[in-house]
């Protein structure tokens, strides 16, 4: 399936540009971003990327923020494609990266959605300070 | 299973490694083998915590074929990783066994006398003579940053290295 990564800004390209370092040949994927000319230029921009996907095959909206513009728009295009169309909010880069490499492989919606949902939320952490351990190598080997 | 990849990757432990390799090839733990990494305090506790969840041992030079030698013999599944070829060579030439492939990924920190080779591989004068030492050991060395990359060979690289 495809992918169209929608954000305010160029957080959408900057994901993109991210997600070339980590996935050698990742899904068919293009970046919408909602910028300084307005949500009228940003609503087409985003319809003709997402029809363009939709003629290739089933594609997957990823957006940055619920209830964000994008988001809002990309529910419109969902509400007019139930069937081979899918939005998620919340974008972010571990999300983008399993994403990417499921979506290459599979057309199944839900099942990418789910890996979207589970490697997005497990993707964000607080760093821990390490415990001072010897290394055991009886647990090692 | 033992030894399922060996990498010279001079960012060590990082998202490419626990994302992307253990997702095609699944490991317990990593062998940093690397007598600058092991000297480097603060730098084995970053890689302690960029290995997550798997286990991580750091050894020197001397200490590697030992090591090796154990992940060998183990159940358990290993990467090896390196932040050089050279280490590699040396590694080889001092008995360490590692199973006789050899990934090569990132080297793109900023060294003297690099020539780019493309998807973040830069190479000097001195790492083709480890590379031909690796060689002429019999080592299949592959050039390959991401698992889903198309391996390039050495001899593939050595020309265009000598080209540039």
């Amino acid at each position: 399936m495809n992918i169209v990564v929608a954000s305010h800004g160029k957080l959408c390209e900057g994901l993109v540009d991210a997600l070339h370092m980590m996935v050698a040949e990742p899904a068919p994927i293009v970046a919408v971003g909602l910028d300084e000319h307005g949500i009228d230029n940003f609503r087409e921009r985003l319809v003709a990327a997402v029809e363009a996907s939709l003629a290739q095959g089933k594609t997957l909206i990823m957006s940055d923020l619920i209830g964000g513009t994008p988001y809002n728009e990309s529910y419109t295009l969902l509400l007019q494609h139930p069937e081979d169309l899918r939005v998620v909010a919340g974008a972010n880069f571990p999300m983008l990266v399993e994403v990417g490499i499921a979506a290459a492989d599979s057309d199944d919606l839900d099942e990418v959605v789910g890996i979207a949902l589970e490697a997005g939320r497990a993707g964000v952490v607080a760093a821990e300070l390490p415990e001072d351990e010897p290394l055991d190598e009886d647990d090692l080997f | 299973m033992a030894i399922v990849l060996a990498r010279v990757d001079d960012r060590v432990i990082h998202g490419q490694t626990t994302t992307r390799w253990v997702a095609v090839k699944p490991a317990d733990a990593i062998l940093v083998i690397s007598d600058k990494v092991a000297a480097d305090q603060l730098r084995c506790k970053v890689l302690k915590a960029a290995a997550g969840k798997l286990k991580l041992g750091i050894y020197t030079l001397a200490q590697g074929p030992e090591a090796l030698a154990k992940a060998s013999a183990s159940a358990k599944s290993f990467f090896v990783i390196s932040d050089s070829i050279r280490n590699f060579a040396d590694l080889t030439k001092i008995g360490g066994d590692y199973g006789g492939v050899l990934n090569v990924g990132n080297l793109n920190a900023t060294r003297e006398g690099t020539k780019n080779m493309g998807n973040t591989v830069m190479l000097n004068d001195e790492d083709v003579v480890a590379l031909d030492e690796l060689a002429a050991a019999g080592v299949d060395i592959q050039f390959q940053l991401l698992p889903d990359d198309s391996i390039r060979t050495w001899p593939e690289l050595k020309a265009k290295y000598q080209a540039m």
